[in-house]
């Protein structure tokens, strides 16, 4: 039951960790993303 | 690391010779990728949705989990082997496009996350785990899944 | 005189500026597009879904019309997508859509798996409750399942194949092919019926 218990914690803190990772590095492509487009349509038309 | 060696030896491979020499065989793997994409893009969509409380909410979670995962693998093979064989007529052009690298990135951290992180940690009782930390990989594997899929799309637009 | 009517009214849109604009913008097109293809995530994966446990392949222990129930509102919310960015990628490209042959057979399979939708749910609402914990449906359940999934491939086959030119009009092509894809010009051309 104990070593159940520290194999739960164990991934229950990685899921947390490699979540969030997922969730910044999405956030982080996207926005990259975006602004290259921005860039390359304010070089187009601004 | 390079890996320009392999796409060089996808490039000359005897499947090279087969998806380059054929234009309809290459758009019929491509049809099969887009349905197995679909397929899984459903399995995850219903496993997550119900983890977000979306959809099902009258099943639990953990048996909605168990119905999808199996047909998440199968998907899975079929967009991995019809995505060889389709990287294998433009190997070369592959190497050097950035979205293909995007894509292969989100896939290796998607791939990751769902066989080491999100299926060991969804085997416990949902009910023992924080309903916050269920959304959280709910809503990561909806962003990794669709960055895979849009990355896709987009290689052959760059 | 079909082929003619909608030859003539794809050139009327093409004449809109907002056609015209779509088409040439980039991004736009491509994010159209991207989400067009990615919605069948939604849309053909909910149907996936719904039609395997039909042919009792995956939630069986689940009540079948229950499920196709459930998953009936995100289904339709991935169709209507589909359908309006759909409608848009047509709108961007009136005449070379009118006159593909993929395009026209895409419609005919379209409507054909409409009226299988239409069939099956009447089908199922009549025998409602004799099958639904059944792990394997009834055969003819099966049946309209398997025939759903099929045209929906053919769909997502034949809406594939407008990207690729193989058979443009631009292209020398049979009489019967001129005709099946609305070459009109080049059926005169040929010396064939209008």
């Amino acid at each position: 039951m104990h070593e159940v218990n520290k194999r739960k914690i164990r991934i229950e803190r990685t899921a947390l960790v490699v979540g969030a990772l997922i969730l910044v590095g999405g956030a982080w492509f996207w926005t990259l993303q975006i602004l290259e487009v921005l860039e390359i349509l304010e070089l187009a038309y601004g | 690391m390079d890996l320009l060696f392999l796409f060089e030896w996808l490039d000359q491979s005897a499947l090279a010779t087969l998806s380059k020499a054929n234009g309809g065989v290459f758009a019929v793997v491509q049809m099969f990728h887009l349905l197995a994409m679909a397929m899984l893009g459903g399995m995850v969509l219903v496993g997550d949705l119900r983890l977000l409380g979306v959809v099902l909410r009258d099943l639990p979670s953990e048996l909605v989990l168990q119905n999808t995962q199996r047909w998440f693998n199968r998907a899975l093979v079929v967009m991995v082997l019809s995505g060889v064989f389709m990287s294998s007529a433009v190997a070369m052009k592959l190497y050097y496009n950035s979205m293909f690298w995007a894509k292969m990135g989100a896939l290796l951290v998607g791939v990751v996350f769902v066989y080491a992180v999100r299926r060991p940690l969804l085997n416990f009782s949902h009910d023992t785990l924080d309903p916050r930390l269920l959304k959280l990989v709910a809503i990561s594997s909806i962003l990794v899944w669709f960055t895979v899929a849009a990355c896709g799309r987009w290689i052959g637009f760059s | 005189m079909l082929n003619d009517w909608l030859l003539q009214f794809a050139r009327w849109l093409d004449t809109h500026q907002w056609s015209t604009g779509l088409h040439e913008s980039y991004y736009m097109y491509s994010w159209i597009e991207t989400t067009h293809v990615l919605t069948l995530g939604v849309f053909l994966g909910m149907l996936i879904v719904i039609d395997l446990r039909m042919l009792g392949y995956t939630f069986t222990n689940v009540p079948a019309s229950k499920l196709a129930q459930w998953l009936d509102k995100p289904m339709m919310i991935g169709f209507v997508v589909m359908l309006v960015t759909g409608l848009l990628l047509f709108y961007a490209i009136p005449v070379r859509s009118t006159q593909s042959i993929w395009f026209r057979i895409k419609v005919v399979l379209l409507i054909a798996a409409g009226v299988n939708a239409f069939l099956f749910r009447a089908k199922m609402q009549a025998s409602k409750g004799s099958w639904d914990m059944d792990t394997k449906p009834p055969s003819r359940i099966r049946r309209g399942a398997a025939l759903s999934l099929t045209l929906w491939a053919g769909v997502v086959f034949t809406g594939r194949a407008i990207a690729y030119d193989w058979f443009d009009c631009h292209k020398p092509l049979s009489q019967l092919m001129y005709w099946a894809a609305g070459c009109v010009d080049e059926l005169h051309a040929a010396g064939g019926p209008g």
